[in-house]
């Protein structure tokens, strides 16, 4: 056979494409610029209105001297007599392992919800019932079993991500196409090359929205845990911050918690990006 | 040796719609040679692609029997290929890993499954492609790393479900073209569904004509036209005109005719 009318390869970015260096730093400063005059024109605005008066320093503190704590706690200065890296060190593993096991256990559940009927009998009523209760009436039955402390919070945290999870992967693999199954079985295929080669690789855009989801009903779980029983922590330190009206202290577990949140969103959207690689755009 | 590649024995197929039975293939008897290059037309809707569904394995007769290679096809029927409308092409793997995807299940060692798979690439020109993703590819070279993912594994039969329906008219003849010259190499039996008569003429040996619901066989034609053709100037060969008036005189009429209302009954509740 020839070959005929091939043509060839579209212009465009593709792999193995580089920007250089010029190009890296003029989009760093287009997305950078205007995000960065926001913040100092409302910090300014902050501080103006704190320093005139209008509003009262007890009450919203100032960011000059919330800065001056944030630097302070990075140096290792104790808040309510733990350092922050202590309670930064509880949150992040309550989160960390609470999103891998609740990832963990919703992919799978979610799969076998929609590929197994046995299972989508079972257990389906008993998934709508936790789904639809408000996850933080559970902290206290978790403090009960596990006690207070990290597990209790990283469990609330695992269920929270478990139902995001569960039924961004139920809808994925649940619609992913009849067509393309077919195909994979007319070529020979068994049940284990089905589910691992089609059904997953179709369900796991639906998959990765819920794990992005996941990402902040993480820290919900494990933070509000940590406001009703906790002896560490960061929303524990946050909880004592807001006792002791300490409005410093509050802010600056919030700049923590605005910081960590960031970051493991990077961190699952470039996973995102390089497993979804082959889609358009 | 089996004298028939495909045999359809009496074929009724029926499915429930809003309370009615609604027939879809009535009492369809055909028989496919080996080796030959046998086409079905018929009115959109007609199960003409469900009779390739029911060879395939992935559809099954309320009553009658596919035979493929003389066996009873009782489940999916992996030796077969299947190339489909779409081109089904798994978009997660580049060209290269969905030509080599039916050679990874049969367990065929990474050399072996990469050289196959390069051959069928140059073969049809997809040269340079190998790491693109489907989406990066035109309607056209889909269509052929459609059908590469299907010759790739060396089916004896090919069943296709209007592979080039989609496509613009002068890729389809290309790819016509195409068809025609790596069958003559290989001799596959090929069961080609089309709704487009000068396509099913110009490519079959044989043209089975079916009705509209339910579907039924209305006529059968050998076109005896000589090889190789020219799908480029099929209308200048001799015997063309007249292997096309033949299948167009029965196509007409069910075309015209009104429909049949004695397909449709009530299931008393």
């Amino acid at each position: 056979m020839t070959s005929v009318s091939v043509s060839a390869p579209r212009s465009g970015r593709r792999r193995g494409d580089r920007r250089t260096g010029a190009e890296t730093l003029s989009v760093i400063l287009e997305r950078g610029v205007p995000p960065l005059v926001t913040a100092v024109v409302l910090i300014g605005a902050w501080q103006l209105c704190v320093a005139t008066g209008l509003l009262g320093a007890s009450v919203v503190s100032e960011p000059s001297q919330i800065a001056v704590l944030l630097w302070h706690t990075l140096q290792g200065q104790q808040l309510f007599g733990a350092s922050i890296w202590t309670d930064l060190g509880v949150t992040i593993r309550a989160i960390i392992y609470g999103y891998l096991i609740g990832t963990a256990f919703g992919i799978v559940l979610g799969y076998l919800l929609a590929r197994v009927d046995f299972v989508a009998q079972v257990f389906q009523p008993y998934v709508e019932a936790i789904a639809a209760l408000p996850k933080i009436a559970l902290v206290p039955l978790f403090v009960f079993i596990f006690g207070i402390g990290i597990t209790a919070e990283m469990v609330n945290a695992a269920l929270m991500v478990f139902i995001i999870v569960l039924f961004s992967t139920f809808s994925g693999v649940a619609s992913a196409p009849e067509q393309l199954v077919a195909a994979a079985r007319v070529m020979g295929a068994g049940r284990w090359t089905v589910t691992s080669r089609v059904v997953l690789p179709a369900a796991l855009p639906s998959v990765l929205v819920g794990m992005r989801a996941g990402v902040s009903f993480a820290f919900v779980g494990a933070i509000t845990s940590e406001f009703i029983a906790a002896t560490s922590g960061l929303g524990w330190m946050m909880q004592q911050a807001t006792a002791a009206y300490d409005t410093e202290a509050l802010f600056t577990g919030l700049i923590y918690l605005v910081v960590l949140v960031w970051l493991l969103a990077q961190v699952i959207g470039l996973l995102q990006a390089w497993l979804l690689r082959w889609q358009r755009g | 040796m089996q004298e028939h590649a495909i045999r359809f024995e009496n074929i009724n197929m029926t499915f429930r719609a809003k309370r009615k039975e609604v027939a879809a293939l009535r009492d369809i008897s055909l028989e496919v040679g080996r080796h030959t290059f046998t086409s079905i037309v018929g009115p959109s809707g007609c199960g003409k692609s469900t009779l390739l569904s029911l060879c395939a394995g992935l559809k099954f007769p309320s009553s009658g029997r596919t035979y493929c290679d003389g066996q009873a096809v009782e489940a999916v029927n992996t030796d077969i290929g299947f190339v489909t409308q779409d081109s089904n092409l798994f978009p997660w793997m580049t060209l290269r890993e969905n030509v080599e995807f039916p050679l990874r299940v049969r367990g065929l060692p990474a050399r072996d499954r990469r050289a196959r798979a390069q051959s069928q690439i140059d073969m049809v020109g997809l040269s340079g492609f190998e790491d693109h993703y489907p989406h990066q590819l035109s309607g056209g070279m889909q269509k052929r790393a459609s059908i590469i993912r299907t010759l790739v594994y060396e089916p004896d039969v090919i069943l296709m479900d209007e592979p080039f329906g989609a496509l613009d008219a002068q890729t389809k003849m290309v790819l016509q073209d195409e068809l025609l010259r790596m069958w003559s190499a290989r001799k596959q039996t090929i069961l080609f569904v089309t709704h487009d008569l000068t396509e099913a003429v110009a490519l079959s040996d044989q043209v089975v004509v079916m009705s509209g619901r339910p579907g039924q066989i209305k006529g059968v034609f050998d076109v005896n036209l000589q090889r190789p053709r020219d799908v480029f100037q099929i209308h200048g060969q001799e015997g063309f005109a007249r292997s096309y008036q033949q299948v167009w005189d029965c196509f007409r009429s069910e075309l015209l005719a009104p429909e049949a209302p004695a397909s449709v009954t009530e299931i008393s509740a």
